[in-house]
């Protein structure tokens, strides 16, 4: 090959620059602020309900005996204090005060700088309250994408829920989301294999919960214990091909978001374990700027 | 958004999911956030036993009254005690700061003065529970034992 050949071929892309350009098209493939709005909505709406009802039990911790108290890992390396009343409170107020003063503060868009010291604030808060729930013995599984959501909510700037203005970084935010939800599905196969080996499948772990924990409805299946097993291929099968959710058309996504939401309120009806943190963030799939702004964009195409 | 905000991001997310990837194949509970997803991963037999962690507690001259863990009686929950169980088997005086926790979510309640960690297992036999029921004492404690050996 001379150099006269080369020089005459049209300059194409290296491979490195595709692959750098596919990688940023992917991250941060723009979607409107409204939908980072709509979504912060609902994760500081979701925030108080979580703390207040669904997982208070952080907040006994404070009064537990710190002789109980066997911090994880980041709370032995920051170094976190030891529970006390005093410290839930704080943490478990303060995060509703600060989430119901996101919600205003969207709803108006107003201060936006202010947003984003406070959905920081919010996720510190509610990082040190996972600490405090989960140091006494038992870890839950169920918030990695929530806790992500927090993470990256505030770095998507001032968004207010009717500017359908596309946004790199609110594209980039919701990603992360999503990302988080199918690692949480895909991760959750490896586990089951690593801990419970491929005879995760035909073993009697959710024969196990039911005992421990199911309904009306869950307690009959004891008895068809095929039934039990049948479901244990499926979930693995489902979280093993979840990745697939990231990559397929919007309107298949949705279809898999209800799918998903149908299976993890099946679950509750029958063990009731529900991973509401995680069900939230299933929202991130969707195209959440379409429950204010539908009249909006129509008037405009009428227009 | 600038090079420097889209290369930060990109960083960021190959860290946080970088570390989560090598979490679910080597972590443990200890590493959360990014420690593996354990939800119900363990097999378990098909003949064996299910079991379940509960309290026994005694008030001033009253009777064994069977207590099931809640944040709301004692500040942690069944799952809570089953995490550490190693540690109450090894040192039952630990029993001693349930109590503790116990009277300071229940002040205006009679003390516990003896308390037992018990397991209550289900026998399973072919994937099907027999409904027979074993209980075994796993941890005993007494405020009296343990204020007599404090005095001696």
């Amino acid at each position: 090959m001379t150099g006269a050949q080369v020089a005459e071929r049209p300059p194409s892309p290296s491979v490195r620059s595709r692959v750098t350009s596919a990688v940023n098209g992917w991250w941060f493939s723009p979607v409107p602020l409204a939908r980072v709005a709509a979504f912060r909505v609902l994760v500081y709406a979701f925030l108080p309900l979580d703390v207040l009802v669904l997982r208070p039990w952080g907040a006994a911790h404070g009064y537990v005996d710190p002789a109980l108290y066997r911090p994880l890992l980041i709370g032995r390396l920051l170094p976190l204090p030891t529970p006390t009343p005093l410290l839930v409170q704080v943490l478990q107020y303060g995060m509703v005060v600060m989430a119901v003063t996101l919600l205003v503060l969207i709803a108006r868009d107003r201060a936006s700088r202010l947003q984003t010291w406070l959905g920081a604030g919010v996720f510190v808060f509610y990082l040190e309250w996972m600490v405090v729930s989960f140091s006494y013995g038992k870890v839950d599984h169920d918030r990695f994408a929530f806790l992500v959501a927090l993470a990256v909510l505030p770095t998507a700037g001032r968004a207010a829920l009717r500017d359908m203005t596309p946004s790199p970084a609110a594209g980039w935010a919701m990603r992360m989301v999503q990302v988080g939800v199918v690692a949480t599905y895909f991760l959750a196969a490896i586990a089951k294999v690593r801990f419970g080996g491929w005879g995760w499948v035909n073993s009697t772990t959710i024969a196990r919960a039911v005992i421990r924990r199911g309904t009306m409805l869950a307690d009959p299946l004891l008895n068809m214990p095929w039934t039990l097993q049948l479901s244990q291929w499926f979930i693995l099968t489902l979280e093993f091909v979840s990745p697939v959710l990231l990559f397929v058309r919007p309107k298949v996504q949705q279809y898999i978001v209800a799918f998903l939401v149908a299976f993890h309120v099946m679950t509750f009806l029958m063990i009731r374990i529900i991973f509401m943190p995680h069900v939230v963030c299933l929202a991130a799939f969707l195209p959440l700027e379409r429950v204010l702004n539908r009249r909006t964009t129509e008037s405009a195409a009428l227009g | 958004m600038g090079a420097t905000g889209r290369r930060g991001r990109l960083v960021v997310a190959a860290v946080v999911f970088g570390l989560l990837v090598v979490g679910a194949f080597v972590g443990s509970d200890d590493h959360f956030p990014l420690g593996p997803f354990r939800m119900y991963a363990t097999s378990s037999q098909a003949t064996g036993q299910v079991a379940v962690v509960a309290l026994q507690m005694k008030t001033e001259g009253s009777d064994w009254t069977l207590v099931r863990p809640s944040p709301e009686s004692v500040g942690m929950n069944v799952a809570e005690f089953e995490g550490q169980l190693p540690r109450f088997e090894d040192d039952p005086d630990l029993l001693g700061a349930v109590a503790a926790s116990r009277a300071s979510l229940h002040p205006d309640e009679p003390a516990w003065t003896d308390l037992r960690i018990i397991r209550q297992s289900t026998l399973v036999v072919d994937k099907v529970p027999t409904g027979e029921v074993v209980e075994t004492v796993l941890a005993e404690w007494s405020a009296d034992a343990a204020l007599d050996e404090g005095g001696s």
